[in-house]
């Protein structure tokens, strides 16, 4: 067994011990889409159709020049100064993005300079979306718990609505923008976690064009009209909704029934469950299938959409900060779980009660 | 028969439960939409081992209709 698992590892499931949640907070870019606005452009009953069914009102929408790094550092920031943090005591920055500021250099890099960190500071980017927050996680306890850092600064965050077509109605409607800034410390917590991975399904939710293998052409500026009226071309966001619901009900509920399997906690002693946020029909789906309570696994996507990587910390910040109704101080036994492009898809199990949860910066209803 | 509507029903949040029975037509339901068609599809598989295609919604109307199609697959 490893030295830093309190559990035997099995098939992608390990507890990772002596790491701890400090705080928590998110940034909403201050721009915000009514999705109401759009009914001149895709009709009233098309967008009244599209909201009854994602449950998403309005989002927040980043500025030309605001990247999501941007947005990951003022929420950085923030608790820096609100926790007062001694910056060089961390000296692990994770970025998990698909809108980086760069092809290259790793914007986790550019953050490390710009935030004023050590430049004794492990840096990485990982390039995944919705479920970007459980990968990073991962990566922070494993940095943790190994022992080679001691306080860990994650950013999470994408700015999607640079991806997606204004033509696109399917997920113009669907994705706004988000940033996010979480620290993880050694001490006396532990974190369990189920990760697993399918490629054989990459193209179901894909940008095709602009990396290497299809490299950005006059061809690929080209619209294509899809069969349900939504333009793209093949440098936007494509996602096949029917696959990706199917995946996210059946791989969620495995996930979320195989964490609480692993770490012997029954479904209904468990405080939380923080589940991403795709659309409201598709979180009601799933919380009908594992019998969870809409007060166990609510729902906040009315306000800001899917924010990609960011919706299990902008759920949290927006429903779970000092002072609100939830009491996170409450939380012993929390479960996140996520699911997205790759296809990728996790879940933790993480005791909160002792995390410092802010609400989002901007936040304005 | 019950055990489908029930489950059908289900997948609705905001449809009262007096308004399905076998003749309801279920794309006349205000709060029916495509992703009530996928979770369908998905119930349907998971509770009946019987694997609808969207093309088997289009032609069905009424729930009788979705209850003959579990029938004639099983």
């Amino acid at each position: 067994m490893n030295l830093f698992l309190t559990k035997p590892y099995n098939n992608m499931k390990c507890v990772i011990n002596n790491v701890q949640i400090d705080s928590l907070v998110t940034y909403l870019p201050k721009n915000i889409m009514e999705m109401n606005s759009l009914c001149k452009l895709y009709g009233e009953s098309n967008v009244k159709s599209v909201m009854n069914a994602t449950g998403v009102e309005r989002v927040h929408i980043a500025d030309v020049n605001e990247t999501s790094s941007d947005m990951c550092f003022d929420a950085a920031n923030f608790l820096f100064e609100q926790e007062q943090i001694n910056k060089d005591e961390i000296d692990g920055l994770v970025f998990i993005s698909q809108t980086p500021d760069y092809i290259g250099p790793a914007t986790s890099v550019i953050l490390q300079n710009k935030l004023g960190l050590s430049q004794e500071t492990v840096c990485f980017d990982i390039s995944y979306g919705c479920s970007g927050y459980i990968y990073g996680l991962l990566q922070a306890a494993i940095l943790i718990g190994s022992g080679v850092c001691k306080k860990v600064l994650l950013l999470a965050g994408d700015t999607t609505s640079k991806f997606v077509n204004p033509k696109d109605r399917s997920q113009r409607m669907v994705f706004g923008d988000c940033g996010s800034a979480t620290i993880l410390s050694s001490g006396k917590g532990n974190l369990g976690f189920h990760i697993c991975s399918n490629g054989k399904d990459f193209d179901k939710v894909i940008i095709p064009a602009g990396g290497f293998r299809m490299p950005l052409t006059n061809e690929t500026q080209k619209e294509i009209i899809d069969i349900d009226g939504s333009v793209r071309t093949l440098q936007d966001l494509y996602m096949d909704s029917a696959a990706v619901f199917n995946f996210i009900v059946k791989s969620g509920k495995n996930s979320i029934e195989t964490i609480l399997e692993y770490m012997e906690w029954e479904k209904d002693e468990v405080d939380f469950y923080a589940l991403h946020q795709a659309t409201k029909f598709t979180i009601n789906f799933l919380r009908k299938r594992l019998g969870l309570t809409e007060e166990k696994a609510p729902t906040n996507i009315k306000n800001y959409g899917n924010t990609g990587p960011a919706t299990i910390p902008l759920l949290l910040s927006d429903l779970c900060y000092k002072d609100s109704v939830l009491q996170v101080s409450n939380f012993k036994k929390v479960i996140m779980s996520a699911y997205g492009i790759g296809l990728s898809w996790g879940s933790v199990a993480c005791d909160l009660s002792s995390t410092k949860i802010y609400p989002p910066i901007n936040k304005s209803l | 028969m019950n055990d489908f509507i029930t489950n059908f029903a289900d997948i609705f949040d905001e449809t009262p439960l007096n308004l399905f029975d076998a003749k309801t037509n279920f794309k006349d339901l205000g709060e029916w939409s495509s992703l009530h068609g996928l979770a369908t599809i998905n119930m349907v598989e998971l509770k009946y081992n019987v694997q609808l295609k969207a093309s088997d919604l289009v032609k069905a109307n009424t729930i009788q209709d979705l209850i003959d199609l579990i029938y004639s697959r099983k």
